[in-house]
């Protein structure tokens, strides 16, 4: 069977998830790149007797050496393996997409452009002539359209035979003297890249390129080049350009329609959205909205799922033999964690999807940009800690969006305060349950707060600025509903995969240190934390343990208390409890994802950081309630 | 480069007729071009001769060849009175563009408008108008390169949609972008409306 690599690249927005998604299928498998912190997405497709893997790249507008996602896909692009790559084009601003073909084609590498919007762009009077277009490239150009898969049959035959597109293409013309480096550093370079290539990245200033060139006399020449002429990289750029918007005008016929005048709904959207007042507020009150929803939705599934539990359980015996304490902990573990986090989990990242999809999240994440900057985050930061509200250890994992590692642990720092579905179920389920909901907010705004003023501490410690904002904010658009599905599941899938077997884990160990007694044992000497809470010394099992599987957390409580919380527990003691069970590192598996990101230290100085902070906040409040009333 | 007087009159018949939908009478240019009757009906006649008008008894109207010099006529004179506009009067930069356009070569035009658009820029966030040309980007290599792959250029027009505590939110062509104003600062906007 022959193998095909076939790269997706395109600007963000641009549709290439959708596209893997009509002509592969959802079944996509994420993928690390050596070394590095930025994944890929891969689907395999079979046509024929070719298997064809098609790579997902990350939303660049070029590739060049500015940020890892451009970096790892020129890698992507560049390594032997690849034997090609498909360039998404926006038709409604095809010189923007033009770019990058340029550079695709500068690199030597067989490429394809696949049109998508053509729809679009026909309402806005934007015609392409790809005929026109494939002749002067000498570039297969097809047409697409994920959403009622429009070209598929079209793309698969194309990718099938990428490898074979290694004809001659067009050429960027530069002016004289930059042509003349050209010729002057290619005879230096010592490659199986081609010549001009190399030469233009060197010439561009991209370092990486640099260890191609075989003379240093060459490399000390284009350094000091650099230094004396750096409008040598602009032009290098701006001639890319000019010559993308020119081609672009050649194959673009402007026909007159009505519809540029007419204000329409996504105007006025936008309008509001992007308001100084109303933006973030209706940032503010979408977020409750979403969370009111998952509340409801996830309380009726968890209803339904925790009936089927317990009559699972209970048929299981109630024997007190290890095995069965243990098998019968693991059960209610798992079904714990299935119950409360997986509908409001997925639900959660499901409604993140559309969002995205439809091109409202970017919105969002302008208006939020305002608040993030105060807490010297960058906007980048905001699906990270917003996917932190379904599981914080995928959130993790997702704060690889973020340029570099200190981004990624500074962001990673506010996870002990955005409340992920068990803590919220625990502000909801406990202390709103037995102390009212008033109770639950007031818990909910000292969390907020308690990260608010961390937030400040760690700017104390005189991290950089974050990188500004620059920031493409897409057409609305339709959603593609399977789209929507295979993004959410990959974003789900550590919590599938890694966190539910933990917590059954997590369950079971429970189990053992309640059959052995040990819960008891740690009572004692542990008794100065719930003094210093103002809570029954009992209460320590739920705070402790909690950690090893936080959805029983609840369950813990109620079965050291004996029953009856609410006749046990004041008010002051339950908003006490949840703040100290909320705010901090939520569990052991979060912990784990910390630690395979950020190593042991961070992830351990973090942990035992942001719990030990959360009691001290508990305990200091609870104090003064104490002494006031 | 003593140009011909008729020549300079068939210029600005041409020019006065681009300005014109349709065909329009003789009588209506007369007065727009300053020289005698005479010498207008034989610039008249030589424009129809070198195809660049059609004449039907009183009505003369642009033939596709005449509207193409029209367009490049009009173009330079607005580049040139955009320039003078800079140092003198609105009159006098009227006078003289309708003067040198007669003389300027392409090339002069071009360089003439880089450096009237260069002379102009203004920082995006200082601008308090709706929008303009971008005439410069100015800032390190990465960011410009960024911004270019992006397709914010110079000589693309942009437009302003919103203006926030954080941002900049512009569109150019099809695409809107939200710009912090440390990144916006670099965007040279020019000082003249353009659409």
């Amino acid at each position: 069977m022959k193998k095909l690599k076939v790269l997706l690249l395109g600007q963000p927005n641009v549709g290439k998830s959708s596209l893997l998604d009509s002509v592969a299928g959802s079944k996509a498998v994420v993928s690390n790149y050596p070394g590095t912190t930025v994944e890929l997405t891969e689907a395999k497709k079979k046509i024929g007797n070719k298997e064809i893997t098609f790579v997902d790249t990350p939303g660049i507008y070029s590739i060049s050496d500015r940020s890892e996602e451009e970096k790892i896909t020129a890698e992507a692009l560049l390594d032997e393996d690849t034997d090609g790559a498909i360039i998404i084009a926006d038709a409604t601003s095809l010189e923007r997409s033009l770019y990058m073909v340029l550079q695709v084609i500068e690199a030597g590498v067989p490429a394809v452009i696949a049109l998508n919007f053509v729809e679009e762009a026909n309402d806005k009077g934007i015609r392409i002539d790809s005929e026109k277009l494939e002749n002067i490239l000498n570039v297969p150009v097809i047409e697409i359209n994920p959403i009622n898969k429009t070209g598929t049959e079209d793309f698969l035959d194309y990718a099938g035979n990428i490898d074979q597109y290694t004809g001659p293409s067009f050429e960027v013309e530069y002016d004289d003297h930059i042509e003349e480096s050209i010729t002057e550093v290619s005879a230096h370079v010592k490659s199986d890249l081609p010549e001009r290539f190399v030469a233009l990245r060197s010439l561009e200033g991209d370092e990486d390129f640099y260890r191609y060139l075989d003379d240093e006399g060459v490399l000390d020449e284009i350094r000091q080049n650099l230094e004396e002429h750096p409008e040598i990289a602009e032009d290098i750029s701006v001639t890319r350009y000019g010559t993308a918007s020119f081609l672009a005008d050649q194959f673009t016929e402007m026909i007159d329609v009505d519809v540029e005048e007419r204000r329409d709904f996504k105007d006025l959207m936008d309008d509001l959205l992007l308001d100084r007042l109303t933006g973030p507020l209706i940032t503010g009150i979408s977020l409750l909205l979403i969370f009111g929803l998952l509340l409801f939705l996830g309380h009726w599934a968890q209803d339904f799922l925790m009936g089927w539990a317990e009559k699972a359980t209970s048929t299981l015996g109630t024997g007190n033999t290890y095995f069965s304490m243990i098998l019968n902990q693991g059960l209610i573990g798992l079904t714990a964690g299935i119950s409360i986090a997986l509908p409001y989990v997925f639900l959660f990242y499901l409604l993140l999807g559309v969002l995205e999809d439809v091109g409202v999240l970017p919105r969002f994440i302008v208006n939020a940009e305002r608040f993030l900057q105060k807490l010297n985050l960058p906007a980048k930061s905001f699906i990270p800690l917003a996917l932190g509200l379904g599981c914080t250890a995928p959130a993790t994992r997702a704060t690889r969006v973020l340029s570099d590692r200190s981004e990624q642990f500074q962001a990673s720092s506010f996870f002990p305060f955005v409340p992920c579905s068990s803590r919220i179920a625990i502000i909801m389920g406990v202390v709103g349950y037995y102390g009212g909901i008033w109770l639950a907010i007031s818990v909910f705004l000292t969390t907020l707060l308690a990260g608010m003023v961390w937030g400040l501490g760690v700017n104390a410690t005189g991290k950089t600025e974050p990188e500004p904002l620059i920031l493409e904010l897409p057409p609305y658009r339709k959603p593609l509903f399977s789209n929507v599905i295979a993004k959410s599941w990959i974003r789900m899938k550590d919590f599938v995969y890694i966190v539910i077997p933990l917590l059954a884990v997590g369950g079971m160990v429970y189990g053992v240190f309640e059959k052995t007694g040990l819960t008891q044992a740690i009572i004692g000497p542990l008794a100065p934390i719930t003094r210093w809470l103002g809570l029954p010394t009992a209460v320590i099992v739920p705070l402790i343990f909690g950690f090893l599987q936080k959805d029983l957390t609840g369950a813990m409580l109620v079965s050291v208390l004996g029953g009856g919380v609410a006749s046990v527990l004041t008010g002051a003691q339950l908003y006490t409890f949840g703040v100290a069970s909320v705010i901090g590192i939520p569990c052991i598996i979060a912990s784990g994802m910390l630690w395979r990101e950020f190593g042991f230290t961070r992830s351990i100085l973090l942990t035992f950081g942001s719990i030990i902070y959360g009691y001290l906040i508990a305990g200091i409040i609870g104090n003064l309630i104490y002494l006031v009333t | 480069m003593a140009k011909d007087v008729r020549e300079i009159v068939k210029e600005d018949i041409l020019e006065a007729l681009g300005l014109e939908e349709g065909a329009v009478p003789t009588t209506e240019i007369e007065p727009e071009i300053k020289v005698s009757h005479g010498c207008i009906t034989r610039a008249l006649e030589e424009l129809a001769e070198e195809a660049f008008i059609r004449r039907e008894g009183e009505f003369i109207s642009l033939t596709d060849k005449g509207r193409e010099k029209a367009k490049e006529l009009i173009r330079k004179h607005s580049t040139l009175q955009n320039y003078f506009a800079e140092r003198r009067s609105m009159e006098e930069a009227r006078e003289a563009a309708g003067l040198l356009e007669h003389y300027a070569s392409r090339e002069v035009i071009d360089s003439i408008r880089k450096l009237s658009t260069l002379q102009e820029g203004l920082p995006l966030p200082g601008i308090n108008r709706s929008g303009g040309l971008i005439t410069d980007i100015v800032c390190d290599r990465q960011l410009f390169e960024r911004m270019i792959s992006m397709g914010i250029y110079p000589g693309e027009s942009l437009k302003i949609k919103n203006t926030l505590p954080n941002c900049i939110v512009v569109e150019l062509g099809n695409k809107k972008f939200a710009l912090a104003p440390e990144i916006a600062r670099n965007i040279k906007v020019s000082r003249d409306e353009e659409t």
